[in-house]
């Protein structure tokens, strides 16, 4: 809950490009990031926004029977939930919506074509057998900008999942080819640089003023969102549109040219940061994880 | 348009630096609290029987506190204790006849009364129906509101007033909930610190930062806006690194952030948070 003389601050600052946090209009929060710190996942990470938004992705996985309309691919279902934790709405059925709502935008931007390659990578035998992803989120912790926060520990944990060596033994005469696997040898998933993260602007105040990576009492104030899905290549891979106010056509265009460029600057960002942990895991290093500590 | 910035941290390790309080003694929620036979319990503790033995165990995180036989354990972070007397800040979550209820960031919602505000022309008179059906002309759901701790009532409930013209609505500036056990009881709550930004510390962790001490005012330059910024910055550090806030050392880790030469929106980073509160921790740790 707001009262109308902060909702007239946080509009007068973004006017003047400054906000109550002394960002400028498209900056982000400064974020923590830990990756591999569930010792029973496949692959995990936690993210941390301005020390609020707390999000814990663990990443299982599991040999299935691929689907009928895509047989080369692999499978990724996706489960958020928000814990009660995290806010008194949450108790209870109180997150069931928010929960399908998050669930949804990461299956949307998880099935565009532009994330092909990776769930190719997660196919064994075409038709037969497939990897499926669990991909289970926890938001421990919402201060704003959930999406954003969402798909950068989703994808964080996923540059980092680690899965056993299949190898595929051809069958003989009439028998279907089988699958053995090595559960001494794992492999990160190969073009896991191609998820994507969401970028979210929200247009706050006067015509054509919109920001990045806004707190709740912004979002608070927000007349209109648009939540977009942005990969390494700069390609869009779904938008989400939310609020119940309208976006004119050219602060539109203008949005969605900037939440490309946002988007590449977190993934870029993201990217470099993780090239060490990637690194320290192939040379099998062992690191203490900081954990819940932190 | 500025270019987007972004920086991301590794989650700092958990401090290590337990030196100065390995004197104190303190607790976690489960853990057997050494007592002698005629120990009588009190808060924060359980009498929990296995067999014959009968242990104390801690229910809640803090510091052990001995008063004669009486055994406690004081919390180190729990919701605010209202005390008669208290400034404190409330945001507005309902009206019920002839009275307000405010979160005060206590365990149960504060009353504020018809009777115990200020009428406009600041005359005392009766409150009448008219008035009770234009209470929310002075103050509607979700505004922040400055007042002081009237009385305790019996059922636990508090009653604020704001019979003074130093409180009443806030607006123009930002708002930031901090711990309470931070902010300590002092003779001045409200502050005009060396930079110019009025500060209202309310005891319960509720913080108004703004430009100007009036009410009304004209729009906020993008200067001060920035320094408004810098100070609402410097309180969360403060939060973050556990120091009590005070006019003192939000000035000093304002002060260290300006020639660090601390970008304002890198001063919520987790390594550089702890950087510029060391003046400020060393300033409590002296006094």
């Amino acid at each position: 809950m707001l009262s109308g003389a902060e909702k007239t601050y946080i509009e007068a600052g973004a006017a003047q490009g400054i906000r109550a946090d002394g960002r400028g209009l498209l900056d982000l929060r400064p974020v923590t990031l830990e990756t591999s710190l569930l010792p029973t996942a496949s692959g995990s990470a936690r993210v941390r926004i301005g020390g609020v938004t707390d999000i814990l992705v663990g990443v299982k996985a599991e040999v299935v029977e691929p689907h009928v309309n895509a047989p080369d691919e692999g499978l990724m279902s996706f489960a958020v939930e928000c814990s009660s934790l995290a806010s008194p709405d949450f108790v209870g059925r109180g997150g069931a919506d928010l929960n399908a709502e998050l669930s949804q935008l990461l299956t949307r931007l998880y099935a565009s074509s532009a994330t092909r390659e990776l769930r190719r990578g997660l196919a064994l035998i075409p038709g037969r057998k497939c990897w499926v992803l669990h991909v289970d989120a926890l938001v421990l912790d919402s201060g704003g900008n959930l999406y954003g926060a969402l798909s950068l520990a989703v994808r964080a944990a996923l540059r980092v999942v680690t899965l056993p060596r299949v190898v595929i033994i051809p069958g003989e005469a009439d028998d279907d080819d089988e699958i053995e696997v090595n559960e001494e040898v794992f492999e990160r998933l190969s073009r896991s640089e191609d998820a994507p993260v969401a970028v979210t602007l929200s247009a706050v105040g006067g015509r054509g003023i919109y920001i990045a990576d806004s707190t709740s009492e912004e979002e608070a104030c927000a007349k209109a969102a648009i939540t977009m899905g942005v990969n390494l290549a700069g390609r869009a891979c779904g938008a989400v549109s939310g609020g119940t106010g309208g976006v004119d056509m050219d602060t539109l265009k203008s949005m969605l040219k900037d939440a490309v460029r946002v988007g590449g600057d977190i993934l870029k960002t993201t990217d470099s940061f993780l090239q060490d942990d990637i690194a320290r895991m192939e040379s099998g290093e062992e690191v203490e994880p900081v954990g819940f500590f932190s | 348009m500025s270019t987007p910035t972004f920086s991301i941290v590794r989650p700092p390790p958990p401090s290590t630096a337990s030196a100065p309080l390995s004197h104190i003694p303190i607790t976690i929620p489960g853990s057997t609290i050494p007592t002698e036979d005629l120990s009588v319990r009190a808060r924060g503790t359980l009498l929990s029987t296995t067999g014959s033995t009968r242990v104390l165990t801690a229910t809640v995180a803090g510091v052990i506190t001995r008063v004669n036989k009486l055994v406690m354990v004081r919390p180190l972070r729990a919701k605010y204790i209202p005390e008669t007397g208290d400034v404190v800040i409330g945001r507005v979550t309902d009206l019920a006849g002839r009275r307000w209820r405010l979160d005060v960031n206590a365990a149960r919602h504060a009353i504020l009364l018809l009777s115990a505000v200020n009428l406009p022309g600041g005359i005392q008179r009766r409150r009448t129906y008219q008035d009770e059906l234009n209470m929310r002309a002075f103050f509607t759901e979700g505004d922040l509101v400055s007042a002081e701790v009237q009385e305790q009532w019996d059922d636990g409930c508090v009653a604020l007033h704001t019979r003074s013209l130093r409180y009443g609505k806030l607006s123009g500036g930002t708002f930031v909930p901090v711990q309470p056990e931070l902010v300590k009881r002092a003779k001045k709550h409200f502050h005009r610190l060396d930079c110019g930004v009025h500060a209202i510390l309310g005891n319960n962790g509720y913080i108004f930062l703004a430009e100007r001490a009036e009410k009304e005012g004209g729009a906020t330059t993008p200067e001060m806006r920035k320094m408004v910024a810098r100070v609402r910055n410097a309180v969360l550090a403060l939060d973050t690194e556990f120091i009590a806030i005070g006019p003192d050392t939000i000035m000093s880790v304002y002060d260290a952030s300006i020639e660090e030469g601390v970008e304002l929106r890198d001063m919520t980073r987790p390594d550089i948070t702890a950087k510029i509160c060391e003046g400020a921790r060393s300033m409590r740790a002296a006094a």
